[in-house]
């Protein structure tokens, strides 16, 4: 069985390592003083991640840009306060996952909790994949991702999707890394609970 | 090993966080199973597609965007950048007090939330035909019911209001409303006879909820207390931790309280 313990890390955020901290950090020095052409390279650098845990933490695409733009928002207004002993990154996931939990703590303001919408969105990019693309197993992931309550989605498009490590997502998100570690497994949990149709479907048609 | 113990085992597993005794438990019960072979093989399929999947490109206006937001003057809001729930604990004082419930509310309302399954109507027709799996899921259901009740009890009975301080307790409110519906529905579906220890306290709960939802959005500290000593006097807290359904390690913010008992 030990093939299926080998396990994998293929992508990885933009994040840490030596040399990207240091041209971060200089950027970063830049950015305090408000140079306008670092503050471009250090979003150029990170746009995209941002972008990707948004779009996928949101129901729709205008919403994952006004949360990016949130983001990066924040982080040159208050990039006087960043300290400089942690990596820039953490600190730029951090405040993107707390825009996205606040984003969604004021959209839906729990008024909507209460009026039964919580899971409903009516958007373009929560649509089930069309026929072409039945048995191609992504689009359905997308799919199934956007149906996890959000916590678990948040923990598990952050550690499977983007390739954080627990002690990263605990940090970004102030939770124990126990308790990234469990909402994780739930979240597969219940992906392949949403998928078995899909999964039984591929199943029968590769026999 | 039961097929339901190893399936839930599964996913650490694969991220190798099994003990070597876990671990070869969990093997010996794949190389006999094939069901959970199949689990397994499912869950490491999703997990590599996961990582597979392409990065979303931010367009390219939303660069302008920013640069003209951050050429107009503006107050820097740097409370923004630290935890949500956090911000209420550097409240001055008394709001403190009130704070700390509610973060310990809001961190329950978001566990409870990520590990309640979503309110589909799919879920509601599966759960009417109540196969012995759909009862397995109506219980977990209800056991996070129970979680995310307690959650909201605690964060009460951590109320300490001040004098003549008026409390803000819409987020309770509304989130009682919403364990309201869950318990009308927990009522409906779970099969009386089959464990009516759950069904009563689900419907003991049903009244103290009712209680919360029916309070003025704020509150006097005389009503907050009333509410507390009901809280204590029906030994909810001690009846759900006992109820024996809570799969879950409690959350952080309940240990954190250590009031619940
Ligand atoms: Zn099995």
């Amino acid at each position: 069985m030990s093939i299926f313990s080998a396990f994998r890390r293929s992508t990885s955020p933009p994040n840490d390592n030596p040399s990207t901290k240091d041209a971060d950090q200089e950027l970063v020095v830049r950015c305090s003083s408000g140079e306008r052409s670092a503050q471009f390279q250090l979003y150029e650098k990170y746009k995209d991640s941002v972008y990707s845990i948004a779009f996928r933490m949101a129901n729709d695409s205008q919403v994952a840009e006004d949360i990016v733009q949130d983001v990066f928002i924040k982080v040159f207004k208050n990039i006087g306060s960043f300290r400089g002993d942690a990596a820039f990154s953490s600190w730029l996931y951090r405040i993107t996952s707390n825009v996205c939990i606040n984003h969604f703590r004021k959209a839906k303001r729990w008024k909507a909790l209460v009026s039964n919408g919580y899971f409903e969105t009516q958007t373009e990019t929560h649509q089930a994949p069309d026929a072409a693309r039945q048995t191609e197993l992504a689009p359905h992931l997308e799919h199934a991702i956007r149906q996890l309550p959000e916590g678990y989605r948040m923990v598990f498009v952050l550690h499977d999707v983007q390739g954080f490590r627990h002690e990263e997502i605990g940090a970004m998100l102030n939770i124990a890394i126990g308790t990234s570690k469990s909402q994780l497994h739930k979240a597969r949990r219940e992906l392949r609970q949403l998928l078995s149709p899909i999964l039984e479907m591929q199943r029968a048609l590769s026999h | 090993m039961t097929c339901k113990n190893c399936q839930k085992r599964l996913s650490a597993y694969l991220d190798q966080e099994s003990s070597p005794a876990e671990r070869s438990v969990i093997e010996q019960h794949i190389s006999e199973c094939t069901d959970c072979a199949q689990a397994l093989r499912d869950l490491q399929m999703l997990v590599d597609q996961a990582t597979a999947l392409p990065q979303k490109h931010a367009p390219d206006r939303l660069w302008g965007r920013i640069a003209s937001e951050l050429d107009q003057p503006n107050v820097s809001r740097i409370h923004d950048t630290v935890p949500a729930w956090r911000n209420w604990l550097r409240r001055p004082m008394p709001v403190v007090q009130l704070g700390f419930a509610i973060a310990i509310l809001v961190v329950g309302m978001l566990v409870g939330r990520y590990i309640l399954p979503p309110q589909s109507d799919t879920l509601r027709l599966q759960v009417s035909q109540q196969s012995p799996a759909e009862l397995a899921a109506l219980n977990v259901r209800a056991s996070h019911y129970l979680e995310r009740s307690k959650m909201l009890l605690v964060g009460i009975a951590n109320l300490e209001p001040h004098g003549d301080e008026r409390i803000d307790l819409s987020l309770e409110k509304a989130y009682s409303v919403d364990l309201l519906r869950e318990a009308d529905f927990l009522q409906e579906k779970l099969p009386a006879g089959k464990n009516e220890r759950l069904r009563r306290l689900v419907a003991e709960l049903e009244l103290v909820l009712l209680e919360i939802a029916n309070l003025e959005a704020e509150s006097d500290f005389e009503h907050v207390d009333l509410l507390k000593s009901g809280i204590e006097q029906t030994d909810l807290l001690f009846k759900i931790n006992l109820s024996g359904l809570n799969e879950e390690k409690p959350a952080k913010a309940t240990a954190a309280s250590g009031r619940q008992l």
